[in-house]
């Protein structure tokens, strides 16, 4: 299973995207996380999450520091960040947090598939070749 | 003779699900060549639960290819093969064809709960309907609760009571009874009263214009509320963003059907989705 962990503190949106993204792609384990630190907590219980999807503006912690962190926490991590008010300085902010791709809301889902699809080709390519060297 | 109940209106680009090269006036003639050339095809949309994201059933659709083209919106063609008389033959291919597939996808255990096909007050009225659906269950060992028909026209049904034992009967043998672009017709709440429906399907007019759509979300937020009363399970129909979802299931809707999950598609492109999904896809009423 291809593990995506969602971070928003609009829960029914959350669990909204999760099972879309489940229903589309059912081999994909979607976790949810309604704050920052809940979803520090479950990079910790899931170190095989392959991507992390936050939005930018968190009670707690805010989206930028949940991205610092999960880099150090989960190395190779994927990390996509999305936001209904994200300026240009929130994109270069988060780009230097290591961000791979700051999503606008509403979400082009598309967008977001093929981004999460790659991301699960990418793994299973460094998973052959993790084997290979092993 | 081309008949005056042939429509008018050609549905506007957005309401239509593929373009159209046939000239109107030869609409009939054409049909009625398609029908002998074989170039009616059943495509496949499925139709997802949103408590789990589990396919609750798959639509089968009707297409029209000619000369191997894509052809007109089944909205612009349907009517007139029922006024061509072409109906009855054609939705019972329409039916053979949906309940072969079905079997073939509980042959590789991935079949959802139901297969759904639209059915006409024409086609209620031929007993053809009636012999099509006893040889299902005898070739296909379909179960009469494993399909589902999608009533459309429910203004006719309503006001002809050949049609409406039919369709009671058909419902004492088991067969759901859906009941499709809810809230388009003027009778359908009335049909409500009495018929013993299943699934009420709220017809794309409604879901479009959410979530911003003030008075649709009115309407939606109506229907769902009437229907769980009556314990009658609500599928939204052309379903195409995060957005529109999200507020479908916060209001409680049952299921979706629409571009955001999957679009009509071949047989095979759908055998692909479910196999995808068999993991997760318990197919609890399967033949025998």
């Amino acid at each position: 299973m291809h593990k995506v962990l969602i971070v928003d503190d609009e829960r029914r949106f959350a669990d909204t995207l999760a099972m879309f993204l489940a229903s589309l792609s059912p081999d994909l384990e979607i976790v949810v996380a309604g704050t920052g630190e809940e979803g520090l907590d479950r990079l910790g219980d899931h170190p095989d999450t392959r991507v992390l999807l936050t939005d930018l503006h968190l009670p707690g912690i805010d989206g930028i520091e949940v991205a610092q962190r999960a880099a150090e926490l989960v190395p190779g991590l994927r990390i996509l960040m999305m936001s209904g008010f994200g300026n240009e300085t929130a994109r270069r902010t988060a780009a230097a947090a290591g961000v791979e791709r700051f999503l606008d809301k509403p979400l082009d889902l598309e967008e977001l598939m093929a981004l999460i699809l790659k991301s699960r080709v990418v793994a299973a390519r460094h998973d052959r070749t993790n084997d290979e060297i092993r | 003779m081309m008949s005056a109940n042939l429509p008018t209106a050609v549905p506007a680009a957005a309401d239509r699900d593929v373009a159209s090269d046939v000239p109107p006036g030869n609409l009939g003639t054409a049909l009625q060549r398609a029908w002998r050339r074989s170039e009616f095809a059943v495509a496949y949309q499925p139709q997802f639960r949103l408590v789990d994201g589990v396919v609750r059933g798959v639509e089968a659709l009707l297409r029209w290819f000619p000369g191997g083209a894509e052809g007109p919106s089944p909205r612009e063609f349907v009517p007139a093969l029922e006024s061509w008389g072409l109906i009855s033959e054609v939705g019972a291919w329409v039916l053979d064809r949906a309940a072969r597939q079905w079997c073939a996808w509980n042959r590789q255990a991935i079949a959802p709960a139901r297969i759904t096909v639209n059915v006409s007050s024409h086609q209620l009225l031929d007993p053809r309907l009636a012999e099509a659906m006893e040889s299902l269950e005898r070739s296909y060992a379909v179960r009469p609760s494993s399909i589902e028909i999608e009533l459309t026209e429910t203004v006719q049904l309503a006001e002809n009571r050949r049609a409406v034992a039919e369709v009671l009967e058909l419902h004492s043998r088991g067969v759901r009874l859906a009941v499709d672009d809810f809230g388009t017709g003027f009778s359908t709440l009335d049909l409500l009263r009495w018929l013993p429906a299943s699934t009420v399907k709220i017809d794309r007019r409604f879901v479009a214009p959410l979530p911003e759509g003030r008075r649709e979300l009115a309407i939606v937020r109506g229907i769902l509320s009437m229907c769980r009363e009556l314990g009658i399970e609500v599928i939204a129909e052309g379903v195409e963003t995060l957005e529109q979802l999200d507020l479908l299931r916060g209001l409680g809707c049952d299921a979706v059907q629409g571009h955001i999950f999957a679009r009509a598609a071949d047989a095979d492109v759908i055998t692909q989705l479910l196999t995808l999904h068999s993991h997760r896809t318990p197919s609890t009423e399967c033949g025998p």
